[in-house]
Parts: C-alpha cells; structure tokens; sequence
C-alpha cells in the first residue's frame, strides 16, 4: 500500500514538475543569452492566469479540447504507468504500457492542430507529423533493442556497442519528441503566427501548453526509467535519482535548443534519417551478434 | 568633381536628338522634352547609358505655368551623375506616356502618380496602388487644390483573400508576427514550396510630402523627414537637406558634412546590426538574436553620447548640424568602436556558422542579376545579386569623398549574400568613423544666414542601410513647393515576388526579411476610424489612436 501511495506522490509531484522546469530552462536561456530573464515560476504564473480567462470558442473548439484533454490523460497514466515500473514492480510489460501510453499520448497531441480549421494550425499540425512518423517510429526500435538486450536475451561484448548506440537513438529521439530547437517547426516557424496555438485561448490554451512540457518530462523519464532500472532496486531511492536527473536533463536539453537554430520541415527528416539510420544499423547489428552467440 | 566633357556631351546628343532642352547644374542635368518622346529618352537613358531609375515625380506646377508635370528620376552612378527627365502635360485630366515597357521599375512611382496627383498613364494597365480602396474617385490629394486639413468622405472596403484551385493560400498580414509593420502578402502555396505571391501594401498614409509641402517650413521639414523611418530617420533628414542645400546652391561648412557622415554611419551600424538580429532570430537562433542587440546597444549608446538621442537625434538643419562633436569626446567613441568590432567579429563567426542558420540563408530567396537590375532594387539587395552599386562612393555627398572604403558585392543573389553583405558593411561603417573622426576639420556647424530662392529643383540620393533614399525638392516660398521623398524599401518590395517564388514557405519570412522592409517608410495623411470618419491630425497634441 505504502508502495503505491508512494507512486501517487512522485507523480503529484511530477505534474507540477514540467511548470517549474520550463521556468528554470527559461532562466537558463535567459542567462546564455544576457538577459535577465523572467521568474523561475513565470510559467506556472502564466498557466494559473490563462486558466481563469475565458476561452473563446470557435469552429472545432470541442472536438480540440476531447483532444487535449485526452492528451493529458493518457500523459497521466503513462507517469502513473512508469511510476509504478521504477517503485513497485521491474516488469517490461508495465514499462511498454508506460511506453505506449506516452506514444499514443504523442499521437494525440500531434493530431490535435489537425483538428482545427485554421490554415496555420493545420500547416503546423502536419509539419509535427512528418516529424513524429521519423521520431516515434525510431524511438519505438530503440527501445526494442535496448529492452531486448537488458532483458538479457542477446549476451556477446558486441550487444554493448549496440546498446549503447540503440540508448544514444533513445536520448535522441527523446529530445527531438520534445519539440525544441532545431525541431519546434510546428509553432515556432514565424510564417505560422503560433501554428498549433494559434486558435486557442485561455483553459484550452493552459491545457494544451500543459500536456506539451508533460512531454517534455515523458520524454526524459522514458530513457532514465529504463537506464535506472538496470542499476536500481523497485522502491523509493529510484525516484529520488530520477527527479534530479530529469532536472539535469532538462537544463542540458534547455542549453542544446539555445545554441542552435530552427531546420525546415524539408530537412528536419532527411536530417533526422541520416542521424538514425546508421545508429540503428549499429543497434540491431549488436543485437543480432548478440542473439546469434547467445 | 572633374568630368569627362565626352559625358556631358553624349546627354547634349541625347536630348538633341529627341528635340529636347537639357541644362547642366552641378552634377545634376535637366531633359525637359515632349510627352511623347519620353519613353524613348527613358529607354536609352536606361537600357544604352546604364542609368538607374531611381523613381518618378508627378506636379501640380497649374500656379506656376499652368501644367502638370511629370519627371523621371535617374542617376548616372558611373558617372556620378543626376538626370532628370522632365515633361509638361496640359489640362486637368493629364495624360502622360507610361515608360513600364522599357523600364519596369517605373511601375509603381506611375501608379502613385496617378492616384494622388491623377496622370494617366498610356500603354499599360492601371490600377489604385497607394490611395485606400474606399478614397473616392477624382480627389487627388498631392494636386495644390486640395487642402491637407481636407477630410474625403472614405467608403471602408474590406478585400477578401483570394482561393484558387490550384494551390492554398496563406495568408501573412496585415498583422502578422513576421511583419513588424501592417503589409498583406498571400502566399499561394503547394505542399511546403510556394508557388505564387501576392502583396498589398500602402496600408499607411501618413500624408508626409502633403505637410511639408503645406504648412512646414524649410527647417521644420528637416524633423518631419527624421521621422519617415523609425530606423534610417537620419539618412531622410540629410537627403531633404542636402536636396535643398543642392537646390539653394548653399556651400555648407565642412565639420557638418563630416558629422553628418559619422552620424549616418553609427545609424548604419545600429540598423545593420538589428537586421541580423531579426534574421538570426527568423531562423531559431535566438541566441545569435540577443547577442547581436546586445552589441547593437553600444551603438545606441553612441548615438546618445554623441547626438543626445538615442534615435531620431534631430540635430540636420538645411544648413548643417545642431550638435557638435568634441574633442574630448573622440578617445571614448574610438574605444566603444573597438570593442563593438570585436564583439562583432566574434559573434558573426560563430553565428553563421550554426548548422541551420547557413542551410536556411544559403540558396534562399534568390534574386537573379537580371531581376534585380530590370526592378531597380537598392541597397544590399542589389550588392548582394551582383550590382556593383552605393551612393556613397558613386553619388559621393556629406564628407564620403575623404575616406576610403570597399563596397561589398555578392553574385548569388540569396539570403545568406544579403547577409554577408551587411556583415562586411557593418565593418566598414566602424572603419569610416574612425576615419572621419581622424579627418574632421575645425569651424563652424552650420552656416547662420542664407536664402533659398523658390523654384529651383534638387535632387539627392543618399544610402541608408536598406538602399539609396532619393529625395527631389521643388523650392518654394519659405517651404518647399514640391518635396518627393522615395525609401529604398519602395524599389525592393516588387523583388520579392522574384524571390519567393518557388520557394520553402517555412522560409518566406526570412525571405521577406531579407529586403530589411520598411513598409511605413514605403507608405505614404489619413487616419481613418472603424466607422469611416477620418480623424483630423492635430500637429501639437498627435493623433489618438
């Protein structure tokens, strides 16, 4: 009982976690580039002041908020999902329900602009596609390959190499999911005027910026639940080192979107191919001489 | 300056040949001829002498001689040299000769014409270019009968954003965060790659030529021209004062010019350096985009230490200068000047070579030589596709003729080009201050007494950072009878249809950017409410918006 009250905690906590940390990577931000910067908690101010504005209904409005808030939903059990993988029990199934629920988290916060009759939004919408058909898919091998080794079922020196490129795919993949530079290609393109947030307004607004930094954390947690869970015992200690290294996480994924720029929605998935095609290779490559001498 | 007579004498056959009177004044000389023999005299002065259009001028002249007029702005660059192409045309309802066929830059200055001065044009299609859709028809206001406090009863008309099967359009404007200034662009588009352009423009009409021709003096005219541009304000109040000190015949004091070319220069670091702050954050780097400010803030801090404002200093007088430069002030300019280049340098090098920022300027937004030379771009959008074009040295004014200094010219005509060349400006401008500051002569600011006597013409061209401001002034009694102010923006808009066509749309800001626009620059005194009433402007208390 202790146990999943636990559970319930650190993900209470993990929920409130995603305001505060943009907040810090703002500051970061902030401070790379001279400026002074706004509170660490101007986030949370933003989100508790659009979430007693009005929101301004307009064609589709409800069909986007079911979205969203399934959105956050499925955010939701993913974290309860891979809480309970760290601190109660190390099976793979619950990490691949966690695993799964955060990708169909992903799909529908990816579908949601589509949703929208706005020439901005829907332009946004299918740009964020093309990206999540190279990520996601590329993400789903990785961790394939990564649960299938430490699951011990491929043993050689050589699954290691394959491992270790198959957690770099991982670490990848997880910040390009996290929609920063250079891939904030769905909102951040000028042209777009907001793209995706375009007609959203007030609670919707909070929400739907919610469930995106509730991604950002997801897309942390996923690469270090899997890497802790080969070095922690199930209880408490694991989320006590998981919470301050999605922070770090965090800051250096902050750090890396303020010293590069924006690619183009015709580059970003040759560019993301290029990058993942031979790290993969490597990946199953290791797997498949480690199978062979297992 | 020392000519070659041979120049001269070929504008001499010229004119003779079309019958036409010429007058040689200074570096400017006047073809008066008859309507019907201007395209001809336009075609050769632009497509056989290589002149530039610059713009065009249309007259009320009924209170001095009964006529309109209408006069073709060219420059002769290699030559140093100011042609103007005058024609008088008779009755109310005036028709002149339209010159687009032989010199397609003239498209928009015709346009204007007719709308606030109403010339038709011959041989080509017409369409309301600057006037609001709703201005009703036959009130021209640049004509001398309409007053500047008159107030036309304006009918709103909305226009709709046009659908085409064929492609979807997207529409950016008339508010957008990629303009920073009300202007409409539809952008028609399939997939990701932009297949056609449209632009709307003229949203703002400030009536700027109106007031100084109406109730401005000469001097006060010199604060109004500061304020056409938010950015490049100084190189407006120097081209009206040096166009009317061209004009008047006035020999300025040398300490004056030099200041004004200093001042010039510190505004062309200041805009340089904003643009590529704006380019930088176009494309994702916002880190590159706050640096670059950071670094721009020495240069506002050196406008106010040497001017007293950080922006629209107020200190051109037709005549000179208001604000001296001390001596003891040289040592600190020198020391800020050396560390902004080093900072620059710095910052540059590391910016474009930023994975994404090269890929996005590189290749982008191409203007093609032959475009950019037909459409009379300016600026470092011309260098930038090949033209080796920039008043300073070809139109040499202020004290541009003491310092030495390269002008930088790229043939590949994209973004990246139009960066570099501001790159390598932005270090030519610290290189003229150092010496001009070295170089500048003892005596007087401005000259105390002088006349300016009514109806003589001139012209001047001066290079902001964005391209050659041109501006021609008729003189008149204690204003200007005519004052014509054309921004470089106004020649560089008509590219961009070049340049975004076939195009990544993610990359059409950028492109769009790329001219450094200046769309209220471009614009041309109505300020007309929801309900169509226009407010009436009110000189000392403003308009409440």
């Amino acid at each position: 009982m202790f146990e999943i009250i636990l559970v319930g905690i650190v993900s209470a906590v993990m929920l409130i976690l995603p305001l505060l940390l943009d907040g810090l990577e703002r500051k970061v931000k902030a401070t790379i580039q001279t400026r002074i910067g706004p509170p660490v908690t101007q986030t949370l101010y933003d989100f508790l002041k659009l979430m007693g504005k009005e929101v301004k209904p307009f064609t589709g409005s409800a069909l986007a908020t079911y979205m969203v808030s399934l959105t956050i939903i499925l955010q939701l059990s993913s974290l309860i999902a891979l809480n309970y993988f760290i601190i109660v029990e190390r099976s793979f199934q619950i990490l691949f329900t966690g695993l799964a629920l955060f990708l169909v988290a992903q799909a529908s916060s990816t579908m949601t602009p589509l949703l929208v009759p706005n020439p901005f939004s829907q332009i946004g919408g299918y740009r964020e596609v093309v990206v999540s058909l190279v990520n996601e898919f590329t993400m789903i091998i990785s961790v394939g390959v990564i649960s299938f080794i430490l699951g011990g079922r491929a043993v050689s020196p050589y699954t290691y190499i394959g491992l270790l490129s198959a957690m770099i795919t991982l670490f990848v993949t997880s910040y390009v999911s996290t929609g920063r530079p250079p891939f904030d290609i769905a909102e951040a393109e000028v042209e777009l005027a907001s793209g995706v947030f375009v007609e959203f307004s007030g609670p919707l607004l909070a929400a739907y910026v919610y469930a995106l930094l509730t991604r950002r954390l997801l897309a942390k947690m996923v690469p270090l639940a899997i890497i802790l869970q080969a070095l922690t015992s199930p209880g408490l200690l694991t989320p006590l080192i998981l919470l301050p290294l999605i922070i770090v996480m965090w800051v250096i994924y902050g750090v890396a979107a303020t010293v590069v720029g924006r690619t183009r929605i015709d580059l970003a998935p040759a560019s993301l191919l290029k990058l993942y095609i031979p790290l993969m290779a490597l990946s199953i490559t290791g797997l498949l001489i480690g199978v062979y001498h297992a | 300056m020392l000519r070659d007579p041979s120049i001269i004498d070929k504008y001499v056959k010229l004119a003779e040949f079309a019958g036409a009177s010429i007058t040689v004044d200074g570096d400017t000389i006047h073809i008066v001829s008859k309507p019907e023999h201007i395209p001809g005299l336009a075609e050769k002065l632009f497509n056989e002498f290589k002149c530039v259009h610059r713009t065009c001028v249309a007259t009320d002249e009924r209170p001095l001689n009964g006529f309109f007029s209408l006069t073709h702005l060219f420059t002769d660059d290699a030559n140093g040299l100011y042609i103007t192409l005058k024609t008088y045309l008779e009755g109310d309802k005036p028709r002149a000769p339209s010159i687009v066929d032989q010199v397609p830059a003239a498209d928009w200055c015709e346009m204007e014409a007719r709308d606030l001065v109403g010339i038709e044009f011959e041989g080509r299609s017409a369409y309301r270019l600057v006037l609001p859709p709703g201005w009703p028809s036959e009130v021209y206001p640049l004509r001398k009968d309409f007053q500047y406090d008159k107030r036309p009863n304006i009918i709103p008309v909305s226009e709709k954003v046009s659908v085409t099967e064929e492609s979807s359009t997207v529409p950016v404007g008339p508010y957008h965060p990629a303009l920073h200034e009300p202007e409409y662009f539809e952008l028609y588009v399939e997939g990701e790659r932009v297949v056609d352009v449209k632009y709307r423009g003229f949203h703002v009409h400030r009536g700027i030529e109106k007031l100084g021709e109406s109730r401005m003096t000469y001097q006060q005219v010199n604060f109004l021209a500061e304020r056409i541009c938010g950015i490049c304000g100084f190189e407006h109040s120097t081209c009206y004062a040096l166009a009317v000190e061209k004009a008047a015949k006035l020999d300025v004091p040398e300490r004056a010019q030099y200041i004004r070319s200093i001042i010039l220069e510190v505004e062309r670091l200041h805009s340089h350096l904003l643009w590529l702050g704006v380019a930088f954050h176009l494309v994702g780097y916002d880190a590159g985009f706050m640096h670059m400010w950071r670094i721009r803030e020495k240069v506002m801090y050196l406008s106010e230490y040497l001017t007293g404002s950080r922006k629209t200093y107020g200190i051109n007088l037709v005549g000179g200068v208001r604000k001296d430069i001390n001596e003891e002030k040289k040592p600190k300019i020198l020391e800020t000047l050396e560390t902004l280049e080093k900072e620059f340098k710095e910052l540059v090098e590391v910016a474009v070579s930023v994975p994404q920022v090269k890929r996005r300027l590189t290749g982008t937004g191409v203007l093609p030589k032959e475009d950019a030379v037909k459409l009379g771009v300016e600026g470092p959008v011309a260098r930038a596709s090949g033209i080796d074009r920039d008043a300073r040295r070809d139109l040499p004014y202020a004290a541009y003729k003491h310092v030495s200094f390269k002008v930088p010219v790229y043939t590949e005509g994209d973004n990246m080009a139009r960066a570099l060349v501001r790159v390598e400006e932005t270090l030519e401008s610290i290189s003229m201050i150092k010496q001009l500051l070295d170089q500048i002569p003892k005596g007087p600011i401005r000259l105390e007494e002088f006349d300016i006597p009514p109806g003589r013409i001139g012209v001047q061209v001066v290079e902001a950072p964005r391209g050659g401001d041109i501006h021609f002034v008729i003189t008149g009694e204690g204003k200007p009878y005519r004052w014509r102010v054309r921004a470089p923006t106004y020649n560089n808009i008509p590219a961009l249809k070049v340049m975004l066509r076939d195009q990544p749309l993610a990359d059409a800001p950028l492109t769009i950017a790329s001219i450094d626009p200046c769309f209220s620059c471009t614009d041309r005194v109505v300020v007309v409410k929801e309900d169509g009433s226009v407010l009436k402007l009110n000189l000392t208390q403003g308009v409440k918006l």
